[in-house]
């Protein structure tokens, strides 16, 4: 294996400490040449061969340190997300002493005082993606300092994972949902009041409506408790999204229909969460309806993917179901 | 690391800096003492903080100029008040490390002490304590830059780093140095302290510096051994060695006359008084010198000499060496059982000698007043000298502007080289013709007697002065008679001494004094073995040898590339049992002709091997459950029950095989 797939993105940097301790040799090294001491010429030696050693020790650590990542399954943007790094020592003579990974702004995310020969530590790091859609993790930094610190080397992660981030959930959709601002809600009628059969109390969840909480528990118990309740007839919702703005490359357009993406996409995990079955309909694109909140993925991914399309694209597929929830920046469906 | 870890850690490393100090003259008690104070109240106090203001700082930093002008000792180099000031700030800024910042500050001032400890030490049991040093520094370096990672965050934990891996470290390090220490140049700068490109008579020059420090004598090397050619047993007599008359003298300098230029070689033997003698009554003798320089020694009473190199003469029977000579020369000398014979030179004409010291010439007249004879005066200076002044081997110092005046009047105490060099310069003073003598004294007889080893300790300088009967010069040695070296019967407990010796006078000819001529020989003896080996072996030999690494090389480069799957407990290992039982059912699956993939998951083989043996899905499942523990629970690892491991192996195996 060559130097570059061992060692991608290679980086050396002489520390302070590193620099000091040239500099002490040096002197060290005028000192005993001036003399003939070879007391002073032994410990130059002892000097010089930490050096070699050190060198030697930390680039051996820095090829043979791997690290594989473990992305977490759901991942929406603006949200903290638990990843798993693996750092694994493949050495079977090197320990891997001061290990620093660093992510994409610098931060030391992980460190690993020690990791023995042939051993593998897991650790979780949280990451927050800021915006939905592919993703790939980085560029994260593996530095080795130690063992004696005269040099920080490191080298890029390569993560060859990508992960979808779906869209940012809102806090506050369940009101905008409703109100009307060319959103048309078929089901409106079907949120108004309170019906249904109570299911279960539970903890308050993001999205939410405040109105499903149960006030009395909620003071009992000191923390937001909501009612659910089982509907009577779950009949499937669609949340068509209609991707045309007018002009595609306008940044403010662009936030609006990122703020549109996210009102779908939060209004997908509240129904699903709810027990109702939910549809998407992005564009072309048709997800018939899914019914379990593990598989929320399926409805999400093209909400993930979606990017705005100029006006002369194809409205989004007709579907013919009684419940369906129309999301468009373009104006009307039939637009 | 907190501030009470770092104060410890400062502490420690500041008391085994000062290990060497007690064993040395470098530095005095009472600073090392008070160091070393400091060192234990960080080590077993660390809590205790010693908060001081600007004020007061200032007051402690005049106290210290004060303490070491007080302690003196300038008249040993300025090594020594040097050391006492690096000492006291040591001390203090230990003291006011509080955090990281200050303890790093404070961390420079104790390396250097212990730089000046090891580098002041001669002694060869300052190999362990450099070996030791070197594991000691890593430990600390390793730990200082892995509490820097997390400073202000995580602690370390306590026993990191690991200690076998300090060890192992250190020992490469070592290791390392040893070829570094060999090849780093030594070359005696004109800047400082050196002495040029003098040839060496007795321990480091040709000439007698009475400034320089007497660190000849305490050099346990061999320098001479002398061989009875009959093994009849040597005469004390014969044990002290000369090498040559030091006349030109500046002041503080004593150097040897030059020598002809031709050279000295009749009827295959060298006469250096000038004269033949009879051999037939006179001993042979076997001289061998380790480390040639420029003269031959010649044990007393030498008559005649035989040399393989070709020699000079010098005016004062000095035998000189025609030629360098890399390595250990042997020769033989005739010397006479008779009275010796004595040099009949004559002294140097119209050279100004020492301009003496007023009080120095009215000391000489007052040691010989109302003495006539010059054979009388001179027995009284060399009297005087022995009975009033002592034998030193510290107090030296380049700094003396007139040593003798400085030894005669004042310090009253010196090595030979000062008694020697003040007593030509009493006899000066009265009128009497004198000269320094260098060679050696003394040395170790073997049991039998007929073999002695004399080593740089016996190092010696005696005077010639021209008393006496037919204008001869006679010898004389000023030196108290306690503090000449002297010969040594080698009795059975010697031996265990010699073998002491041998280390501590290997320590001295390979380490201590190794320089040039050492690299050179080096150089040299490697040249030798390459021709040897070229010549030795042929082309053909060198071709298969090149083959039989390259494919050795080949073989080890594809053992360690071979497929790896990802979890490294699949290899076989004492920790992991589980994991190996996973790994034995990858390879039943290979061997039913199934591909295992190199990254192969334990999960992936657990499922493969359920599919194609359904009887064994438990037991595999179970053991690829527990393979994932063992190799997934981060840093405390677990490793699976092995009796259940191999019940469910056992189980899975008879599945297997169904």
């Amino acid at each position: 294996m060559g130097f570059a797939a061992s060692f991608p993105g290679f980086r050396l940097r002489l520390t302070r400490w590193g620099i000091a301790y040239l500099v002490g040799s040096l002197i060290l090294g005028l000192a005993a040449v001036n003399t003939g001491n070879n007391a002073l010429m032994a410990l130059l030696g002892l000097a010089l061969g930490s050096y070699v050693v050190s060198g030697a020790w930390s680039r051996q650590v820095l090829g043979s340190v791997e690290a594989t990542v473990t992305l977490p399954s759901e991942v929406f943007a603006d949200r903290s997300a638990l990843v798993d790094v693996e750092l694994a020592n493949t050495s079977g003579i090197f320990p891997a002493y001061g290990l620093l990974v660093r992510d994409g702004e610098g931060r030391a995310v992980i460190f690993e005082e020690l990791l023995p020969t042939n051993a593998r530590h897991k650790h979780t790091v949280e990451v927050v993606f800021p915006g939905r859609g592919w993703h790939t993790l980085g560029p994260w930094r593996l530095e080795v300092i130690l063992p004696l610190g005269f040099f920080l080397k490191s080298k890029a992660l390569v993560w060859d994972q990508q992960v979808l981030v779906y869209p940012r959930l809102l806090a506050n959709v369940a009101q905008s949902t409703r109100r009307g601002g060319g959103r048309r809600s078929p089901d409106a009628l079907d949120l108004r009041g309170r019906e249904g059969e109570v299911t279960q109390l539970r903890d308050f969840r993001e999205g939410d409506e405040l109105r499903a909480l149960h006030w009395k528990q909620t003071a009992r118990q000191r923390r937001l408790v909501v009612v659910e309740r089982q509907r009577a007839i779950e009949r499937p919702v669609f949340f068509v999204l209609d991707p045309r703005i007018e002009d595609p490359s306008d940044p403010q357009q662009r936030d609006r229909f990122e703020r549109l993406v996210s009102e779908v996409a939060t209004g997908v995990v509240q129904r699903l969460r709810q027990g109702v079955p939910v549809g998407v309909v992005v564009g072309p694109i048709v997800v018939h309806p899914v019914r379990s909140i593990r598989r929320a993925p399926v409805a999400l991914r093209p909400l993930a993917e979606v990017q705005p399309q100029p006006l002369t694209e194809t409205a989004p597929a007709e579907i013919d179901v009684a419940r369906k929830m129309f999301f468009s920046l373009a104006g009307g469906p039939g637009r | 690391m907190t501030a009470r870890e770092y104060r410890r850690l400062l502490g420690v490393l500041l008391l085994w800096a000062l290990v060497p100090l007690p064993f040395l003259y470098i530095v005095l008690p009472p600073f090392w003492l008070l160091t070393a104070a400091v060192g234990f109240l960080l080590s077993l106090r660390p809590t205790w903080r010693l908060r001081l203001s600007v004020g007061l700082l200032n007051v402690i930093g005049i106290a210290i100029i004060a303490a070491v002008l007080f302690g003196g000792g300038l008249h040993v180099g300025p090594l020594r008040p040097l050391g006492h000031l690096l000492l006291l700030l040591t001390a203090v800024r230990a003291l006011l490390v509080v955090d990281r910042r200050t303890f790093l500050r404070a961390l420079l001032p104790v390396f250097l002490v212990w730089v000046v400890a090891l580098t002041s030490s001669t002694d060869v049991s300052v190999v362990l304590y450099f070996c030791i040093s070197a594991a000691v520094w890593w430990w600390a370096a390793m730990r200082i830059h892995l509490s820097g990672l997390v400073d202000g965050g995580l602690r370390i934990a306590k026993n990191l780093p690991q200690p076998r891996h300090v060890v192992a470290a250190a020992t490469v390090t070592l290791l390392l140095s040893i070829p570094i220490f060999l090849v780093l140049p030594r070359l005696h700068s004109p800047w400082i302290a050196g002495r040029g490109g003098v040839s060496s008579v007795t321990g480091f020059s040709s000439h007698v510096d009475l400034a320089g420090v007497g660190s000849i004598s305490q050099s346990r090397e061999v320098a001479i051994i002398v061989r009875s050619v009959s093994g009849k047993p040597l005469d004390p007599r014969w044990m002290r060695l000369r090498a040559t008359a030091l006349e030109r003298m500046t002041r503080d300098t004593w150097a040897a006359r030059g020598a002809s230029r031709v050279p000295e070689n009749r009827d295959g033997l060298i006469w250096p008084h000038g004269e033949r003698w009879s051999l037939e009554d006179a001993v042979e003798l076997e001289v061998e010198l380790v480390r040639p320089r420029r003269f031959l020694f010649q044990p007393e009473g030498t008559i005649a000499l035989s040399s393989p190199v070709p020699v000079r003469l010098d005016p004062s029977g000095g035998v000189v060496l025609g030629r360098r000579v890399s390595r250990s020369l042997t020769y033989t000398v005739w010397v006479t059982r008779g009275p010796p014979p004595r040099p009949t030179d004559p002294p140097v004409r119209g050279q100004a000698k020492i301009e003496t010291n007023p009080e120095v010439r009215r000391l000489a007249w007052d040691i010989v007043a109302g003495i006539d004879k010059d054979v009388a005066k001179a027995a009284a200076v060399e009297r005087h000298l022995q009975q009033n002044y002592g034998y030193s081997m510290s107090g030296m110092t380049h700094l003396r502007a007139d040593p003798v005046a400085w030894f005669l009047l004042r310090e009253r105490q010196g090595h030979c080289e000062y008694f020697a060099g003040a007593m030509v310069a009493l006899l000066d003073v009265v009128g009497i013709p004198a000269r320094m003598v260098a060679g050696y004294s003394g040395g170790s007889l073997s049991l039998a007697g007929d073999e002695a080893l004399v080593r740089q300790a016996n190092a010696h300088t005696w005077v010639e002065a021209r008393v006496g009967q037919g204008e001869s010069w006679t010898a004389f040695d000023p030196t108290p008679e306690g503090e000449v070296p002297p010969l040594h019967r080698t009795s059975g407990i010697d031996r265990v001494r010699w073998a002491l010796e041998w280390v501590q006078s290997s320590w001295d000819r390979y380490v201590l004094t190794f320089g040039l001529g050492e690299q050179m020989q080096l150089i040299s003896t490697a040249a030798d073995v390459i021709d040897f080996v070229l010549r030795r072996f042929s082309g053909r030999h060198l071709f298969w040898f090149v083959v039989v690494v390259g494919v050795g090389f080949l073989l080890w480069r594809s053992v360690r590339n071979r497929p790896v799957l990802p979890s490294g407990g699949l290899r076989r290992s004492r920790r992991t049992p589980a994991a190996n039982a996973v790994g034995r059912v990858a390879r039943r699956l290979q061997k039913s002709g199934v591909e295992v993939p190199p990254r192969a998951t334990i999960r992936w083989i657990a499922n493969r091997a359920r599919t194609i043996w359904p009887g064994a899905g438990t037991a595999v499942g179970e053991l690829a459950w527990l393979a994932e523990r063992e190799l997934y629970a981060g840093g405390t690892r677990r490793t699976g029950d092995r009796t259940r491991v191999r019940h469910l192996w056992t189980r899975a195996h008879r599945a297997m095989r169904q």
